[in-house]
């Protein structure tokens, strides 16, 4: 990959990446390490895209791929637990720090599945795709998700 | 405002604060393969840069192999550009060996005078890219005029050495046939090179745990192999001797070795083994280098870096079989070339192979035949499949064991009672892309609740089994054995019986803050709804409708109806409800450690030292 590829790259997915890592993992710092090491694995890919929709998708896969492993390993376990709680971002309006902070209550599997749908407009069936799941089990977790924002949220949270 | 919309806004606001940059990359890959070459077509700067020697004291430490006189480098800007006839002088030391051996004197000597000669490269201007006509016989070595080449005869000769004759790369997986296999599972050695005597050279990988000594991941390293009798010129620029902290450590193969724990981005590993000398050039330090590293590191994991080699397998010095090396070298390549495009060998079809050394096909098979032996409830045979010692952690206390005989001991308490559920996950995932690596070495299944891999003899054994209520852990551990019996007060069944009726008091009363306050934290709560973390009774009470407000009617029936607490002798802790409850005395007043309901699929636990 050239350089100019690869910072035009960074500079139109960093964010997306970072809040797909945030979303798995639950911890900025951490979220922070993800963003280098996927863009780190970009960097050495010789892969040729076929277009910004594919880099995307490419981007998104390879981030839940490696947050999976952050969270399955044994050791982060133990940190975790020990870990002060990870700082909230500042938000514009109280009700998206309350969107923010309920989200990230939620567990791993629901959040991933809710950036995908809210922010990455993913449909169910690609946000299976993306992440090797059965369609059916995209939606159950959504629908959890939602209703767990609806009863904490009220009416900020339209019934859907 | 639609979901949507209101997500959007929300998240739109979350940045990450990463520095992504074309040029730290590009950096840290120019790093890796053109370190350590050395050429004839290097300039004289770059001899400057690397080349020097030293003498010692008394135990052998870092100042044994530190070059008598500083060398000569280049003074680079902020951006890490050389300022052009800015020069800065700092250690070096030599790779060859102690600096009284003949093989450090010809290279202090040698030093001395490519240092002095032809000091504003006057002469090798001159040359450019001609041809020296010194190359068939010093092509090796830094040698371009017949001063040159009659002083490195006159060193070789005044120390006895031979001069090296030809040299290979060496692409990574050609190295074990290369120089043996002395790499532990968690090294990953990249292209190198190697001499006709079996000396060589590479730069390297290591996982330290993944993270187990203080979140460690990934450690860089530059790994020398000097042998004895052949001049050898290459050394390396250590900065400030001053900065380092010295120690003496005993490896994991039992081999004596001097650790040198620098500053920023150098660290060292020096061991003598007789035949040759090993310099391990480790690229962070206390302070860490962010561009070599993720971070910095201690004495624990130099010393971890340091066990991750097996010194004694290069011992004595097998010189290489070039043609053997040059066939090795051509079948990775093709290998290389027969992957689909744009993959690398790590990112193959079986990255598990890559990480672990065990194929995907054989590690689903073991998973398999684990599942197979707790569902049929093999405890022997389970028992022979960990890794000893080993920490065995349950709510209460914690043991090490050191055989299959003292684990059967534990059985019951850990693996006998999740048994049928830890089979259930194992043998729901074990599709190979569910059986993964996170790098350190190891294999999981079971969404983390076993890691195996491989052991010395080649065969595969479990380093942890865990669920929510127990976990068994390879090593000894640093928990107390038994439980940390003087943390726990001891009680007696009454006042444990008591405790209890009290509590399904509280339960059928709804006092939440008083139940709040018997929990112990920090506390992990697991429930349909979520994961959290309390650490305060406070915290609690937000989660306290997702436990107690569901199920609690259950739970505080149960306490009615079986209130004997069963005393457990080792942590000073007693259990109430077949062990979904643990409790005890803590600096003067009992509280629960940790508690869950099987009906309502919610549990707390604590989470802090001890059980």
């Amino acid at each position: 990959m050239d350089k100019a590829t690869f910072t035009a790259a960074v500079r139109h997915y960093q964010n997306t990446v970072y809040r797909a890592a945030l979303h798995a993992l639950g911890n900025t710092q951490e979220a922070d390490d993800a963003v280098q090491e996927v863009f780190l694995r970009l960097f050495r890919c010789e892969k040729t895209f076929d277009g910004e929709e594919h880099l995307r998708r490419w981007l998104l896969r390879v981030t839940v791929n490696y947050c999976r492993d952050v969270l399955k390993s044994p050791w982060r376990r133990r940190r975790v637990s020990m870990a002060e709680l990870p700082e909230t971002p500042v938000f514009d309006r109280p009700e998206q720090q309350t969107l923010y902070r309920e989200v990230m209550a939620l567990p791993e599997r629901d959040r991933t599945v809710l950036n995908l749908f809210y922010y990455e407009e993913f449909s169910v069936r690609e946000i299976g795709e993306l992440l090797g799941l059965e369609t059916s089990t995209v939606t159950t977790r959504l629908a959890r998700a939602r209703r767990r924002l609806k009863e904490r949220l009220g009416e900020d949270w339209q019934d859907e | 405002m639609s979901n949507r919309e209101f997500y959007q806004e929300t998240f739109s606001q979350v940045q990450g604060t990463a520095k992504i940059r074309w040029e730290d990359y590009e950096m840290r890959r120019r790093g890796k393969s053109l370190r350590w070459f050395i050429t004839l077509a290097a300039s004289v700067a770059l001899l400057a840069a690397l080349s020097a020697l030293a003498v010692a004291a008394n135990f052998f430490g870092l100042r044994d192999v530190l070059l008598p006189e500083q060398g000569r480098v280049h003074v680079t800007d902020e951006q890490g550009v050389v300022v052009p006839g800015e020069f800065a002088y700092t250690d070096f030391v030599s790779l060859s060996g102690w600096m009284d051996t003949p093989e450090s004197r010809a290279l202090s000597e040698w030093r001395a005078f490519a240092d002095s000669y032809d000091q504003d490269g006057a002469i090798v201007r001159k040359i450019g890219n001609s041809p020296t006509g010194f190359e068939e016989d010093y092509g090796l070595y830094l040698v371009y005029t017949q001063e040159m080449a009659d002083k490195l005869e006159e060193v070789v000769d005044k120390y006895n050495l031979k001069l090296h004759s030809w040299m290979e790369d060496i692409l990574p997986e050609t190295w074990p046939i290369a120089a043996g296999d002395f790499f532990g599972e968690n090294v990953t050695p990249y292209t190198g090179y190697i001499y006709e005597n079996g000396t060589f050279r590479f730069d390297g990988d290591a996982e330290l745990g993944a993270g187990e000594l203080k979140g460690y991941g990934t450690i860089e390293y530059q790994f020398s192999r000097s042998v004895k009798g052949t001049f050898d010129d290459v050394t390396l620029n250590i900065g400030d001797i001053g900065d380092f902290e010295e120690w003496g450590h005993i490896a994991a193969d039992g081999t004596p070795v001097t650790l040198g724990l620098g500053d920023r981005n150098r660290s060292l590993i020096l061991a003598d083994l007789g035949d040759s000398f090993v310099l391990v050039n480790v690229l962070t330090g206390r302070q860490g280098d962010d561009t070599f590293s993720s971070g910095p590191i201690g004495r624990e994991e130099l010393e971890a870096l340091a066990d991750s080699f097996f010194y004694s397998a290069l011992t004595p010095v097998r010189e290489p079989d070039r043609e053997a090396l040059l066939n090795a070298n051509a079948r990775y390549m093709e290998t290389l070339e027969n992957q689909p495009a744009g993959t690398l060998p790590s990112e193959s079809e079986d990255p598990l192979y890559t990480r672990t050394g065990i194929r995907s096909d054989v590690a689903r098979d073991f998973v398999l035949l684990l599942a197979e032996r707790m569902e049929d409830g093999r405890r022997e045979e389970i028992a022979d499949l960990l890794v000893y010692p080993a920490q065995v952690e349950t709510a209460g206390g914690s043991y090490t064991v050191h055989s299959p005989e003292e684990f059967l001991r534990y059985y019951d308490g850990t693996v006998g009672q999740s048994a049928l559920s830890l089979a259930a996950d194992m043998a729901w995932e074990p599709a190979p892309s569910e059986v993964f690596s996170d790098g350190s070495g190891l294999a999981s299944a079971a969404n983390g609740a076993v890691w195996f891999g491989l052991v010395e003899d080649g065969v595969i054994r479990i380093f942890t089994l865990q669920t929510d209520q127990w976990s068994i852990r390879a090593g000894s551990g640093t928990i107390t054995q038994d439980g940390g019996g003087d943390l726990y007060e001891a009680l007696s069944l009454d006042e444990g019986r008591e405790f209890l009726l009290n509590l399904a008091d509280l339960i059928d009363q709804g006092e939440r803050e008083e139940i709040a306050g018997l929990l112990t934290y920090p506390a992990q709560v697991k429930a349909p709804g979520g994961e959290w973390m309390a650490n305060t009774p406070e915290e609690f009470l937000e989660c306290y409708d997702e436990t107690f407000g569901t199920g609690g009617s259950t739970l505080s029936a149960d306490l009615r109806a079986d209130p004997e607490p069963v005393l457990d002798s080792g942590g000073g802790l007693a259990s109430a409800l077949s062990e979904s409850m643990w409790f005890g005395r803590m600096e003067g007043r009992l509280q629960i450690f940790s508690l869950r309901s099987d009906v309502w699929l919610w549990s707390i636990r604590y989470l802090g030292e001890g059980p």
